[in-house]
């Protein structure tokens, strides 16, 4: 029998509260800076709408605007993880990863350095702004870089857990957010632990295995 | 240290690299016996370093953003300690610590792996970012070549720097006017390199790479900028004190055969015919 806590009309998506995940990353990230001194924000110039303004607000001068250039956001990470920083880089998935796959593949993957790599935007979610602004590559290409843990946030609550759960992380990590809001149906208890999976719903049926908020 | 001193060191890790790329049968020639006097003064002079710690936390941290030239690195980190001679004869050999571009995970002492070109100077503005959050002191050291700067990769950083105002960065670049296809400036041109690094609000100077009383100078005149990231533009001698490999743009990504390395290890150890030297050297 599946226990995992839901929120009570989760069959229900119309019932629930809607959220875009990368509003549960700017939660996460505030809390992760309050936990580690050593968490620092990067952004290449979408701190607004990637959620990284939250923490650039609260602590500024933890907070570094790299401009609009992914690669030297990637590799400036990985430079600041080599002295004992705790890197999380956000822009929208289409630019990063998407135009920095390399330096995240040399300077940050083969140096085992533990920076957080965001990508906001993802998919189809970001309909209206057309086949540019669509990564739909992006798991693909994080999923065969060595030492990369790749995350897809349920719902804007386990998009907070999993922010959390990547800054203690102690290698690289790719975190993958939507723009759209969708429904939020798990619980501040519903547990959360980077490579497992849970069962929401028990049936004999069929299986439905899903991930990212295909799950809602 | 004495300047002869250092000059001797420098011929030393010169034979280390004819040796290790004629064990390994492949690699870059040129670059490395280009820069082996710049690595030397800065390895043995002017980095704050310690081959028994290479993780002590005070060191300078020196970052090699074209990775193509490690048989240098890795020469220079042999003769100053970090790890035993007779190692850098397993270069580029299955195994082997020592891979054909450097790779961090593998060798203590390594700060960054690096091949793909480009991408050192934004690790190394990161260290520096960085380290002046917490406010400590260690330098940090690029070291990068000048084909490497048509990588747009640079420029993001060399922005990224100025704006900044990474006082503790020091850039060198090995400016030796080869690379694959030939000349810089005839591949895609980098002049007015100067003008370009003062264009992105760096302090640059430029130093003779085969001088050390010229490159002890200008490292030391580096690390006394305050207001902005240092560029030290390195002339240098593609192949340098082997002859035949002098300003050769075909001996950038090849290795020295038999017959080709005892007669760089001959010219090496004779200092160039001006002293005697036996026959097996």
């Amino acid at each position: 029998m599946s226990d995992f806590p839901l929120q009570p009309e989760f069959l229900n998506p119309t019932k629930l509260l809607q959220k875009p995940t990368r509003d549960g990353y700017g939660m996460g990230l505030v809390e992760a800076g309050e936990q580690d001194p050593n968490v620092v924000a990067l952004c290449a110039d979408l701190t607004e709408s990637t959620r990284t303004e939250w923490f650039a607000k609260k602590f500024p001068e933890r907070f570094i605007e790299v401009g609009v250039a992914e690669q030297n956001l990637a590799a400036l990470a990985s430079g600041l993880a080599a002295v004992g920083k705790v890197p999380f880089m956000a822009s929208y998935a289409t630019f990063s990863p998407g135009r920095n796959w390399e330096q995240i593949r040399t300077t940050i993957c083969l140096n085992n350095q533990p920076v957080k790599i965001c990508g906001a935007h993802a998919g189809i979610s970001v309909g209206p702004d057309g086949a540019t602004h669509q990564a739909l590559e992006d798991l693909a290409l994080m999923r065969v870089l060595p030492n990369m843990a790749v995350i897809v946030p349920a719902d804007s609550e386990e998009a907070r857990k999993a922010t959390l759960a990547a800054a203690v992380w102690p290698g690289p990590v790719y975190l993958r957010f939507g723009r759209s809001a969708t429904p939020v149906f798990t619980l501040p208890e519903s547990p959360f632990k980077i490579g497992e999976a849970y069962v929401l719903k028990d049936g004999s049926a069929a299986t439905i295995v899903s991930t990212g908020s295909a799950g809602a | 240290m004495k300047l002869e001193e250092l000059a001797h060191i420098a011929n030393e890790v010169r034979q280390d690299i004819i040796r290790s790329l004629l064990q390994a049968g492949s690699g870059h020639s040129a670059g490395p016996l280009g820069m082996a006097d710049v690595f030397t003064a800065l390895f043995f002079e002017v980095a704050k370093l310690d081959p028994q710690n290479p993780q002590w936390p005070e060191r300078d941290y020196i970052v090699l953003s074209n990775g193509h030239i490690c048989p240098l690195l890795y020469a220079v980190m042999a003769q100053r300690g970090f790890f035993p001679r007779e190692e850098l004869l397993t270069l580029r050999k299955f195994g082997s610590r020592l891979q054909g571009h450097p790779h961090r995970e593998a060798l203590p002492g390594l700060e960054n792996s690096s091949g793909p070109l480009g991408s050192g100077l934004s690790q190394a503005a990161g260290m520096a970012y960085g380290l002046r959050m917490d406010q400590k002191k260690n330098r940090v050291w690029c070291l990068g070549s000048d084909g490497e700067l048509q990588e747009g990769n640079v420029w993001e950083a060399a922005m990224f720097a100025g704006k900044y105002r990474l006082n503790h960065l020091c850039y060198i670049i090995d400016r030796n006017n080869i690379q694959i296809d030939g000349l810089t400036e005839n591949v895609m041109p980098l002049e007015p390199l100067r003008a370009k690094f003062e264009a992105f609000n760096w302090h640059v100077l430029e130093m003779n790479g085969h001088n050390f009383g010229d490159i002890l100078n200008t490292l030391s005149e580096a690390k006394a900028i305050l207001e902005k990231p240092t560029c030290v533009i390195a002339h240098t001698i593609p192949g340098e004190n082997v002859g035949f490999m002098e300003e050769r743009f075909e001996w950038h990504g090849k290795s020295p055969n038999a017959e080709e390395a005892a007669l760089a290890l001959k010219e090496l150890r004779s200092l160039g015919g001006k002293i005697e030297c036996s026959d097996h050297c």
